[in-house]
């Protein structure tokens, strides 16, 4: 059985979400709905939707949503694909998985495209994309080896999984097992790119966002980790 | 196209890149090719080539298998190929490589030794018996 987890902020998006439920009825995709603002204890509740034989679980809603149940199933045995149904703003992560909107999320639900992502963790946070800092005073030590230091403003990204349209005129971003890639943006001329298998973040003023959704400040320390979360994705979408 | 032409045409492909105003400080090592355009402090040490970008400032010793050179360095440089030292290069330090190429207008203040790789090897496998 599809388990669907519909975030609280939904109810701003009623119109969307009942076309996403005519377009899931229409490719016999239905399943139970559970309403993440009703439950008490989410991790219970997944554990037994998944001892009582949950095929997947389809989280609508936003990067956000999509971490927060990511950080529960990395914590999870059984091992149970994950899709996204991408609704409203801030939904990096499904573009990274290859999935737009919410109607083509139904379709890459019904073909299940499975791929295994392997996780990384900010300090006991896990994440399935990115963390993000403003480069400004930011210090990076990179495998306990080298310091880099950043003193102008900029975008600075560590990423887990690149985003799914590379950066115009830029390296090529490859994923690699247990490895991150470093990409910082000051100017157009000034871009830093390297690997690496664990970075430390510091900046005394500011925080780093973890997927676009949770702050956290720093000191950081971010390595890949052995977990591994079945996601279902796009076409054309690999992580291997 | 010459071979070493190549090789430097290739950095471009690089898996390290260092940007302008970005500042290194450590032991900096790599199996690929690297970029710098920012500044370094520490050692250098790669399985690839290196291009030292116009802007970049560098304090250290380096190794690598290939080298171009365009900014200022202060360090001693061993490269095990191809050397290429080009007009607005400035570099304070002993230079060790297989081959070089100084365009006009470069500064150099050291020794340099050029041995080729095969003088090179051979001398490594007389030590080695």
């Amino acid at each position: 059985m599809n388990i669907f987890l519909y975030d609280d902020y939904l109810d701003k998006y009623k119109k969307k979400v009942r076309k996403i439920e005519e377009t899931l009825n229409k490719l016999n995709l239905q399943g139970k709905i559970l309403y993440l603002s009703n439950i008490k204890n989410i991790d219970n509740t997944l554990q037994n939707e998944i001892n009582s034989g949950a095929k997947t679980i389809v989280v609508v809603g936003n990067n956000k949503t999509l971490n927060n149940i990511i950080n529960i199933l990395a914590n999870i045995s059984e091992k149970i694909p994950v899709s996204i149904i991408p609704v409203g703003p801030n939904n990096s992560i499904a573009e990274s998985l290859g999935i737009i909107n919410e109607k083509e999320a139904c379709y890459i639900l019904s073909s299940r495209r499975l791929e295994n992502v392997n996780l990384s963790i900010a300090n006991n946070h896990f994440f399935i994309k990115d963390v993000y800092i403003e480069s400004k005073n930011t210090i990076l030590n990179i495998d306990n080896s080298y310091k880099m230091i950043f003193q102008k403003k900029g975008d600075c990204f560590i990423f887990n999984i690149p985003p799914k349209t590379e950066f115009p005129n830029d390296q090529k971003i490859e994923i690699k097992e247990n490895i991150l890639n470093l990409y910082v943006k000051i100017s157009s001329k000034s871009k830093t790119f390297l690997k690496a298998k664990k970075i430390e973040i510091e900046n005394k003023e500011e925080n780093a966002i973890i997927d676009n959704s949770i702050k956290i400040k720093t000191p950081i320390l971010i390595e890949p980790t052995n977990k591994k979360i079945l996601l279902i994705v796009g076409k054309n979408r690999t992580f291997s | 196209m010459f071979k070493k032409e190549k090789i430097i045409n290739n950095i471009n492909n690089a898996e390290t890149i260092i940007g302008e105003s970005v500042h290194v400080n450590g032991h900096f090592e790599s199996n690929g090719n690297i970029i710098i355009n920012g500044s370094v402090e520490g050692d250098i040490k790669t399985k690839g080539a290196i291009l030292v970008g116009e802007k970049s400032k560098i304090n250290a010793n380096i190794k690598a298998e290939e080298m171009v050179i365009k900014g200022e360095i202060n360090g001693n440089l061993k490269v095990n190929g191809y050397l290429s030292i080009k007009e607005l290069a400035k570099i304070v330090g002993d230079i060790e490589c297989a081959q070089i190429s100084i365009e006009k207008g470069a500064e150099i203040n050291g020794q340099v030794t050029i041995a080729s790789k095969k003088s090179k090897n051979n001398k490594e496998d007389e030590e080695e018996i």
